[in-house]
């Protein structure tokens, strides 16, 4: 059994090294270099301090932020990869039903991907974007009073 | 549904990336930022879909012990739970005990499961405080992943299984002589033998040789009996008057007169003419039970009303004997009458003989008038009209029954009890 944080840690270096790589040679190089070193220090204190994956997650973000400019497939690909890492660190994954919803969510994000490396300014896709995350939350209101609601539970 | 802290840190960075992304016109910002959002309702959907998941595999057996007992008494309870935790949850099990019934012993929640079958067994004692049949209030099942939470509320018929029967608790305070027979022994002979001694007498032929003193005969050198001194008691007919549902009555002023009516019922269930009980509502007769033995029965009786709505009310009646009475005071004044009295002794000479009285003095006048009925004894809360009392306490004294009454110590105020003295009661006293 591997130790909790390693492998989220090991995705977490990984990406961000990879964006410093993928910028080499342009201006932002040197943020990147940063950003890698910086994840790198701060993954370790957090591995050997509390491990805790959905931290080291989120600290992966600003050099995902910067893959951008590498290439937004870049991007999409690293989030993906440390998403399913994150999951199968949590427990979350364990049957090829778990995968389902992953491979959903995935798709609907490589939509999203494509749709904004086409777009020059936020405006246009915020302004779906808003009132689609709306929808969802009423989605997600509407799923939880059902669970709360019908709990016969297994008794006849 | 609730978040955890890691979602609420999951929101916060991609509400920040959002901001960064409108100030900054930055589409990886806001890609970030739709990501972590996605993430989120992504796994808020999954997360949902296996809480319903394992809601459906939850089942109860609960035993409690005893399932009959007295107010304040301790009930011990097993309750075992079958739930399967999906994978990557945890799931933590409560118990809610009745309401009014707190925990005293144990706990009545499970540590937190990780994922896997369980059979969770939960032992505790609870105290019942309140009285009446009380249920279980249900199960609450507390799920949890790393990002949400989520309490789901089991409060079907089965998971409230079983019904606990808490009789109220009542103290009937003991009047005078002895038990609730009232006997006492008297100084004259009756057909009921006491335990006492009153005098000596020399035997004659047919006397019950049980009754000779040996000792005094040896002394003397003759046979000596004793005479024992007479016993006497009343055989009360009990009456429990139920408050009215329309006015507010405090639980434990009910709770009082139940368990002093349960506790003396239960006593004259076990003599030898067993326990003649009427349990009214004001002056509505809800139950007449004469010389019943059954404990259940009785018991079953005197709980199966709480507050009974009091179809009747007799606040506005008036008694036939009483206007009659005044009636005749009016018509023999040897005072010159005023327009008002002679208008009154009109309007009753036309009315009386129309009369006709409630359903409920004939109930109390048949009751009364049984043989065995010797003295009557009505327990009340006391609470809203007492009409009906004074009826019963009239009728008592009409037929010369003795009548006692009982009420709860917080309503017994001096103006009550001067009241139902003077109607017809010769014994108030607080249960």
């Amino acid at each position: 059994m591997m130790r909790p944080g390693i492998l989220m840690l090991a995705v977490l270096l990984v990406s961000a090294w990879i964006t410093a790589t993928g910028l080499y040679s342009t201006p932002e190089f040197p943020i990147a270099v940063m950003v890698g070193a910086i994840c790198t220090v701060f993954g370790i204190l957090i591995l050997r301090i509390s491990p805790h994956d959905p931290a080291l997650f989120l600290l992966a973000q600003p050099s995902l932020f910067l893959s951008w400019g590498v290439s937004p497939f870049l991007t999409l690909v690293l989030e993906a990869v440390l998403a399913i890492a994150l999951l199968s660190s949590l427990d979350l994954l364990h049957t090829a039903n778990d995968l389902v919803f992953p491979a959903i969510f995935l798709i609907l994000m490589a939509v999203v991907c494509l749709l904004l490396s086409g777009s020059t300014h936020v405006v246009f896709p915020l302004t779906l974007l808003i009132p689609a995350a709306g929808l969802a939350f009423l989605l997600i209101l509407g799923l939880a009073y059902r669970a709360e609601s019908r709990t016969g539970g297994g008794m006849p | 549904m609730e978040a955890t802290r890691c979602t609420q840190g999951f929101l916060l960075a991609a509400l920040a990336m959002l901001l960064c992304a409108w100030f900054f016109d930055s589409l990886p910002a806001l890609f970030a930022s739709v990501f972590l959002a996605g993430f989120l309702i992504f796994r808020a959907c999954v997360f949902l879909r296996v809480a319903r998941a394992a809601s459906a595999t939850v089942s109860l057996a609960r035993e409690a012990r005893p399932e009959w007992l007295r107010q304040g008494g301790i009930v011990t309870v097993v309750t075992t739970v079958h739930v399967e935790v999906p994978p990557g949850q945890t799931a933590i099990l409560s118990d809610l005990p009745p309401a009014g019934a707190p925990v005293i012993q144990g706990l009545a929640c499970s540590p937190e499961m990780a994922a896997g079958n369980h059979a969770v067994s939960l032992r505790y004692g609870i105290s019942c405080l309140s009285s009446g049949n009380i249920q279980w209030r249900g199960l609450d099942l507390t799920i949890r992943d790393p990002f949400f939470s989520l309490t789901l509320l089991f409060r079907g018929e089965w998971f409230r299984t079983p019904v606990l029967r808490v009789d109220p608790v009542g103290r009937y305070q003991k009047r005078e002589g002895l038990g609730i027979y009232g006997e006492r022994d008297l100084e004259r002979f009756t057909m009921l033998k006491g335990s006492g001694i009153r005098s000596f007498r020399d035997y004659v032929t047919g006397d019950d040789p049980r009754s000779i003193d040996w000792k005094l005969s040896a002394k003397h050198g003759k046979l000596f009996v004793r005479e024992y001194i007479g016993t006497t008691g009343t055989h009360p007919l009990l009456v429990v008057d139920l408050p009215d549902s329309a006015v507010p009555c405090p639980s434990r002023l009910r709770d009082a007169v139940l368990g002093a009516a349960l506790n003396v019922a239960r006593e004259m269930s076990c003599g030898p003419q067993g326990c003649s009980l009427i349990v009214i509502s004001g002056a509505n007769l809800l139950e007449f039970m004469p010389d019943e033995r059954s404990v259940q029965k009785i018991e079953r009786a005197l709980l199966q009303f709480h507050s009974p709505q009091r179809a009747v009310q007799c606040f506005r009646s008036l008694d036939p004997v009483a206007a009659e009475a005044l009636r005749v005071r009016l018509a023999g004044s040897a005072t010159p009458r005023s327009s008002m009295e002679k208008r009154l002794l009109e309007i009753y000479s036309r009315f009386i003989p129309e009369i006709r009285p409630l359903p409920f003095d004939i109930q109390c006048a048949r009751a009364l008038r049984r043989r065995s009925e010797t003295a009557l004894h009505v327990l009340t809360t006391g609470t809203g009209d007492i009409s009906h009392l004074i009826t019963l306490g009239m009728h008592a004294r009409r037929m010369g029954v003795e009548a006692r009454l009982g009420l709860p110590e917080a309503m017994a105020s001096p103006a009550l009890l001067r009241k139902l003295r003077g109607s017809g009661y010769s014994l108030v006293r607080v249960v």
